[in-house]
């Protein structure tokens, strides 16, 4: 080591009166911006939280810029503060989520966190939040047992896992088939999947005859497909994610079996984001989502005509979607409060009872788990104009969050 | 019996995908000893290539031609002014270089053509489902599997028959002497190169319309086509068509009765074989002294 550069400047006394000064004309100087924390002007800080990058990358962007969306249909400020979108990549890892969590409210001193998509990552960080009591709304992650855990400064402003699936179990065996064979990506949220669907499919008196779970990343999914094809169900329900998703759909009609055995799926499977891949073989298939980008309403069609504004070739996709309403729920909340969102208590009860009509269709919350309360749409892929797109068949309305998670 | 013999037929057509995947890298292993991870990335921008002259023209049979093009000249560029300077180096500092480059070109392509998944259609003539054993088997697949066999005769007989695979092989394993007798040893190298680029820009290609395209399809295939060649023989083109056939069989077998345990399957074979057979079932010594 260098001894050189251990020793500084002697200390004479000219030095250190020296510092001294320049130490207290700082202070001086920088007096009137270090004022009270929650000076109005001062900008509202959000830190998005999620996958940036790689296989889930474009879901990640795709709420990130439904969050952009809203602000700059505000004009960039939300109760009459600026406000700054702090963007970080959690990579998937839960290792990198908390390193970037821990940056967002220790170091950038976030007001509220907004994220993320995978559910292993809202998992990792929920303690963390938990302790900083840091304002959070999800804006993607599924898991069912998320909102188990009461958190009184979590909102989760999207679907759960159950909500959707559930609802197709129901609907399914009424409308549709009673007995099918269930196939899904083998982590969380297929599990998830598998037991809400097949609770509500067998209470309302159908049978799952066969429950196939593929790995992650499959690219080929012919040996499966041509074991169905055995079994011959009358009806298969599907969850898959991504680029799964794509490749499920398109090999299931490849194979033949759209003719043979309905396809009902989870929102994922058959959505904006996959039909450019998909194509006609998405024509057919029934999924069950919490929305849908030809909802007929007021509220949505002034919703599309904005993001087609923006992005010409494109509909927006449940994840667009989930980034415009839980930036307009964050607006509506800090208006609630005058825009002192530095106030958490009063913030958090604010958000609590959000209570608006989102493109999406009616929201609010559950007082005790804090699970976005919504409609559930059953959707029909179907052409329109030529492109392939969702139609709402059905609507179950007011869909809230799992019973036992409410104990 | 009819299960059986479907997926069969599922395992030989999942091989035919694999071998082509994987020959562009073994070749290149083979004949210059350089592994190369951006081997994906020439498959992924061989697909995206492809759905780029697919929205122009229209037509997929001018991609299939012409889309491998632009990764060649990607790929004469990058071993004409970076690897060259590494031949004489460690392989660790080739893997290090190609590593790198796969971030470059997946950064390209998030950039060029975004982050969204993508897919492509089957071309005309090959779109329909023929009807088999009380099902529907994709025609596009069965041409795969001709298109498989077909590239691997062709391969055989230009790297094992013909003098140019000898060349090669003496360009790498003495360079002076080679030039000595005559043969331009920097041409045969690029060309080496470039040939392999363009098998996996080709697989890119004609696998799409089954896979897709997307930023992290380079990382998906590239973990197969590495099995592949470890089981098959670093270097041997035989290898890796035993190879891929083997782990389609595994796959396919595995995954219509073991469902949960399919991957694992895979990475079974590969350990089995190499314990008994280190080099592989058909390898060579490393080329490289």
């Amino acid at each position: 080591m260098n001894k050189r550069i251990l020793t500084g400047a002697p200390q004479t006394r000219r030095t250190v009166l020296k510092s001294t000064l320049a130490s207290a004309a700082t202070l001086a100087l920088a007096s009137p911006f270090v004022s009270a924390r929650g000076a109005t002007t001062d900008p509202i800080k959000i830190g998005c939280l999620n996958i940036y990058t790689k296989a889930g990358g474009v879901f990640g962007e795709a709420i990130y810029d439904g969050l952009q969306l809203y602000l700059d249909q505000q004009g960039g400020k939300i109760a009459g503060r600026p406000v700054e979108l702090i963007k970080e990549n959690d990579e998937f890892s839960p290792q990198v989520a908390l390193q970037k969590i821990r940056k967002l409210v220790e170091s950038d001193k976030v007001h509220i966190v907004a994220g993320p998509l995978g559910s292993h990552i809202a998992a990792a960080i929920s303690s963390y939040l938990k302790g900083t009591g840091t304002p959070w709304i999800v804006t993607g992650a599924g898991d069912t047992v998320l909102t188990k855990q009461h958190l009184p400064h979590m909102f989760r402003a999207t679907l759960s896992n159950w909500q959707v699936a559930s609802v197709m179990g129901t609907w399914a065996s009424a409308h549709l088939k009673k007995e099918a064979v269930y196939i899904g990506s083998d982590y969380l949220a297929g599990h998830d999947n598998a037991q809400a669907f097949r609770e509500t499919f067998v209470a309302g008196g159908g049978k799952v005859v066969k429950e196939i779970f593929t790995p992650v990343g499959t690219n080929d999914f012919s040996a499966y497909i041509s074991q169905i094809g055995g079994i011959a169900p009358p009806m298969v329900y599907a969850f898959y994610s991504g680029s799964d998703a794509v490749r499920f759909v398109k090999q299931y009609d490849q194979f033949g079996m759209k003719s043979k055995s309905q396809l009902v799926t989870f929102q994922s499977v058959l959505d904006g984001e996959t039909f450019p891949a998909q194509g006609d073989s998405a024509l057919g298939g029934v999924s069950s989502g919490i929305y849908c980008e030809t909802l007929d309403t007021p509220e949505n069609k002034a919703y599309v005509a904005l993001f087609r504004a923006k992005h010409q070739n494109k509909y927006p996709g449940v994840f667009d979607e989930s980034g415009y309403t839980a930036m307009r729920i964050i607006d509506d909340a800090a208006k609630a409060v005058n825009g002192n969102v530095e106030d958490v208590p009063a913030f958090t009860k604010a958000i609590a009872s959000t209570n608006i009509v989102a493109p999406r269709g009616p929201v609010k919350f559950d007082q005790i788990t804090h699970q976005a309360i919504q409609n559930v749409y059953i959707r029909e892929c179907v052409k329109i104009d030529g492109a392939v797109h969702n139609k709402v068949i059905d609507t179950i309305h007011e869909v809230g969050d799992y019973p036992p998670n409410r104990a | 019996m009819d299960f059986l013999l479907i997926q069969i037929l599922n395992s030989l057509v999942y091989g035919m995908l694999l071998f082509l995947l994987s020959a562009g890298l073994s070749l290149i292993f083979g004949l210059l000893g350089v592994v190369n991870l951006a081997h994906g990335s020439f498959f992924m921008l061989g697909g995206f290539f492809a759905l780029s002259i697919i929205s122009s023209t229209g037509s997929f049979w001018w991609a299939l031609l012409l889309a491998p093009l632009p990764v060649v000249v990607i790929a004469v560029v990058v071993e004409m002014v970076l690897l060259r300077k590494l031949y004489h180096r460690s392989q660790l500092d080739q893997v290090l270089l190609t590593f790198g480059l796969s971030f470059v070109l997946t950064d390209f392509v998030e950039w060029f053509w975004g982050k969204d998944l993508f897919g492509i259609n089957e071309p005309a003539p090959l779109n329909h489902s023929i009807a088999f054993l009380g099902g529907a088997f994709p025609l596009y697949r069965l041409a795969l599997l001709g298109f498989g066999l077909a590239c691997a005769v062709v391969l055989w007989l230009v790297i094992e028959r013909a003098r140019l695979g000898a060349m090669v092989r003496a360009s790498v394993d003495n360079a002076k002497v080679a030039m000595g007798i005559g043969l331009k040893v920097p041409l045969l190298l690029t060309s080496t190169f470039a040939a392999g680029a363009w098998l996996a820009a080709l697989a890119g290609v004609v696998a799409a319309p089954i896979l897709g395209a997307f930023s992290g399809i380079d990382v998906e295939v590239l973990i197969p086509a590495f099995i592949v060649v470890a089981i098959g023989g670093l270097g041997s083109l035989r290898g890796s068509f035993v190879g891929a056939l083997i782990i389609g069989f595994a796959d396919t077998f595995g995954k219509a009765y073991m469902p949960n345990a399919a991957m694992f399957l895979i990475y079974l074979a590969m350990i089995a074989i190499l314990l008994v057979r280190p080099n592989g079932l058909f390898g060579l010594e490393p080329v490289r002294n």
